[in-house]
């Protein structure tokens, strides 16, 4: 069966813009997916329960009305805001800086060093998420709660 | 007259003092090689053009370049082979077990497999003493495949051994020490790009496809230089243009795929770009003409893998066996055996290159879809399709909520295990699994217990599940017999000239059958399915065979570590 066709999203370019921000930028990364996210998607989601809940609390119900896109758009916010919140950590870690001087490259020698903690292509979650929920009593699981999940098991298998 | 008798019995004598002589030196070489132990030769492209005619070794994985698996040993044949018995096992003594599929490479007494997570072994072919260890350790903390942590051999060339890993690298190993020559990165691991089969070496290049068709990859065939690595050729199994194909109602010979074109059509727009991500594994070990210099191989799944509406068109070349020019990598025909197929009814098995009786060159391949195809190996001409080897019933049905029943279901047919062919019967001998499966279109609750190998499609609780081991005459297409087992067949077959054919159970029941009738004439129980393709060599004169008896777990068959190696008692 098709999906209802829904506008494709370009969020690579918002995640590489917001690459150089401030602090909190997980939560900017997934802001980003809301901004970008096509007005359909939302108000399909909000239409459903009057009021659209934080994208943190995402859980299946929403991941279900995604499309393609839409699920790889939403994970590559969550890879990438949790690279560049790992950065920031290391940065601050090493006494180099507590807000946004994260030097420029960190997140790419990260991912060189093969020291990401989310290391793995957004493709390759989407299929782990997508398998998740289908599991009915799965969907009041937040997608946050469900990538960490699934991360940890897939890197301690 | 008496002179001649006299002459005749002392020319006897001496011959047979001859023959015992000769016996005795052969006796006496192998007491000495199996104290020193067996020297490592060094492969040349002459042995691996002429292995069909080897008739000690065997240096691919299809034993020669027609991927025929048939051996012209035939010192254990239909009347000893009841006195088969080990001869040596080992045991590889991996930490972490998985799907035990390798198919031994042997060279002049050499013996090397690989294990699940890529452990590669040289052994002592005579007496299973281990020679040398490699334990690779992956580039990242954990590679992601489909599967299982599958790896199905190595391939030799000179003094290198080749070996493909599971975090989407190509080693070269000293083959005489097991050390890392070289060590290149094939493709990002992280995207779901990863190595299961075992390369194949023409020329001056190592030949290998990708898998990770299940993580949303774009699949490739790339040849490497077998001396330092660097790339040659690379051929996408999606091409950018044209992958969409001809929007095909029906398979090539006619059953109607039940598809909404219109639909599809519309959604061109916004998945015009689907290609990219299309998936298009090549799981196992090509075919190869060197007259022609032609390259065969089997493309599997589209991605993602069930639902069809993000990959609008006909998603060619998956599904398909795909012809290219060894020398470049360039395109010359395919044939697509399910158009935008979407109950993972993938081309996996090897295919094979068989002379037919009116000696057209062909190539066959045995599909998930329970049929065997028979192209002509110059042009991709569908020559024949053969009987079913295993039922059909409400084919090519698309999914329901309620789950549509569907037999072949998603296991196939024949699923990755190579045929064996006995070219003078013209017999294909393929493995099957009668495996009903439903196909479902929406969610469910969690049922532990059950049997899913998938998001979407599931075995028919309650229903009988078994295997079958099938002879197809390939020039008629027609059955020629064919072997009801306990349980789906996984794993592979071996044919030779002494008449036989040896393949493995699940259950751990290893067997002979005779090539010609199907009668069972040995087994032997080992404790852990016998689920890896068999294969066979001569040493001082004695004919051994040799197969990987470690499981699959996909099939849930048991696990085990042992290679085990057979002669005549």
């Amino acid at each position: 069966m098709l999906r209802a066709s829904r506008r494709p999203l370009a969020l690579a370019g918002v995640v590489v813009k917001m690459s150089r921000g401030r602090k909190g930028w997980a939560c900017l990364m997934v802001g980003a997916v809301v901004t970008a996210f096509s007005a359909s998607v939302i108000a399909g989601v909000a239409g459903a329960r009057q009021e659209p809940r934080h994208p943190v609390l995402w859980a299946g119900t929403e991941w279900k009305s995604f499309g393609s896109r839409e699920k790889q758009a939403y994970l590559s916010g969550f890879v990438a805001g949790a690279a560049a919140e790992q950065a920031l950590a290391k940065a601050a870690a090493t006494g180099g800086t507590k807000d946004s001087a994260v030097p420029s490259g960190a997140i790419a020698k990260l991912r060189e060093g093969k020291q990401l903690h989310f290391p793995y292509a957004p493709s390759v979650y989407a299929v782990q998420v997508d398998d998740y929920y289908w599991w009915t009593d799965h969907l009041g699981t937040p997608i946050t709660d469900v990538m960490l999940s699934i991360n940890r098991q897939m890197l301690h298998p | 007259m008496r002179i001649s008798r006299v002459f005749a019995v002392g020319a006897g004598l001496v011959c047979l003092a001859g023959v015992m002589r000769a016996q005795e030196k052969v006796a006496s070489n192998a007491k000495k090689d199996m104290a020193k132990g067996p020297t490592f030769t060094a492969v040349t492209n002459d042995m691996l053009l002429n292995a069909s005619k080897d008739g000690k070794n065997w240096v691919m994985y299809g034993r020669d370049y027609t991927n025929q698996r048939w051996s012209p040993l035939k010192q254990i044949h239909d009347r000893n082979v009841k006195d088969l018995g080990v001869a040596w096992m080992f045991q590889t003594g991996i930490s972490r077990l998985g799907s035990f599929e390798t198919s031994p490479i042997v060279v002049d007494g050499v013996m090397y497999v690989t294990t699940p997570y890529n452990t590669a072994m040289a052994l002592d072919a005579r007496t299973g003493k281990q020679l040398w260890r490699y334990e690779h350790k992956p580039s990242i903390a954990s590679p992601i495949y489909c599967c299982g942590p599958n790896n199905r051999g190595v391939a030799i060339s000179g003094g290198t051994v080749y070996m493909a890993t599971l975090d989407a690298r190509l080693l070269a190993l000293d083959a005489a020490t097991g050390k890392v020559k070289w060590d290149i990165e094939i493709s990002d691991p992280e995207a779901g790009y990863s190595q299961t089969m075992a390369p194949l070496i023409i020329d001056n290049m190592v030949v290998v496809g990708t898998s990770g068709a299940e993580y949303g990859i774009r699949g490739f065939v790339r040849a490497y230089d077998k001396n330092d690595g660097h790339q040659i050729w690379n051929f996408y199994t999606l091409p950018d243009k044209g992958w969409e194909g001809v929007w095909a109602e029906r398979t090539n010979e006619g059953e109607d795929l039940k598809r909404n074109i219109a639909a599809e059509k519309a959604a061109m727009a916004q998945y015009g770009d689907a290609w990219q991500r299309g998936g298009g594994s090549v799981w196992m070990t090509p075919a190869y003409d060197p007259g022609s210099h032609m390259l065969f191989f089997a493309v599997g799944n589209p991605s993602p893998d069930l639902d069809g509406g993000v990959r609008p068109g006909d998603n060619l070349y998956t599904e398909s066996v795909v012809a290219i020019d060894a020398r470049t990598g360039e395109y010359k025909w395919h044939y697509q055996e399910v158009p935008h197929d979407v109950w993972d009814l993938d081309a996996v098995s090897p295919p094979v290159l068989v002379w037919l009786k009116d000696k057209t060159l062909a190539v066959a391949q045995a599909g998930k879809t329970a049929w065997v195809y028979v192209w002509n190996a110059s042009t991709g001409k569908l020559i024949r399709r053969s009987d079913e080897f295993n039922r059909h019933e409400a084919y090519f049905s698309q999914p329901t909520a309620d789950g549509v029943r569907m037999l072949p279901g998603a296991n196939g047919g024949s699923e990755w295990s190579p045929t064996a062919v006995n070219p003078d019967l013209g017999f294909m001998y393929v493995l099957g699994i009668e495996q009903p499966m439903n196909y479902i279109t929406h969610s469910a609750p969690l049922e532990k217990g059950k049997l899913w190998l998938g998001s979407a499609f599931k075995a028919v609780p309650g229903e009988a599940q078994y295997g079958t081991f099938t002879a197809i005459n390939l020039n008629t297409g027609r059955k020629a017999w064919q072997a009801k087992t306990d349980g789906p067949m996984i794993g592979g077959a071996l044919a030779t000239a002494g008449g036989l054919v040896f393949t493995g159970e699940g259950n751990g029941l290893f067997k002979a059958y005779d090539a010609k009738s199907g009668r069972v004439l040995w087994q032997f129980q080992a404790g852990a399915g016998c689920n890896a393709p068999p294969v066979t060599y001569m040493l001082d004169n004695k004919q051994y065979i040799a197969v990987a008896c470690g499981g699959n777990f996909q099939m849930g068959y048991p696990l085990g570590d042992a290679v085990l190696v057979f002669a005549v008692k």
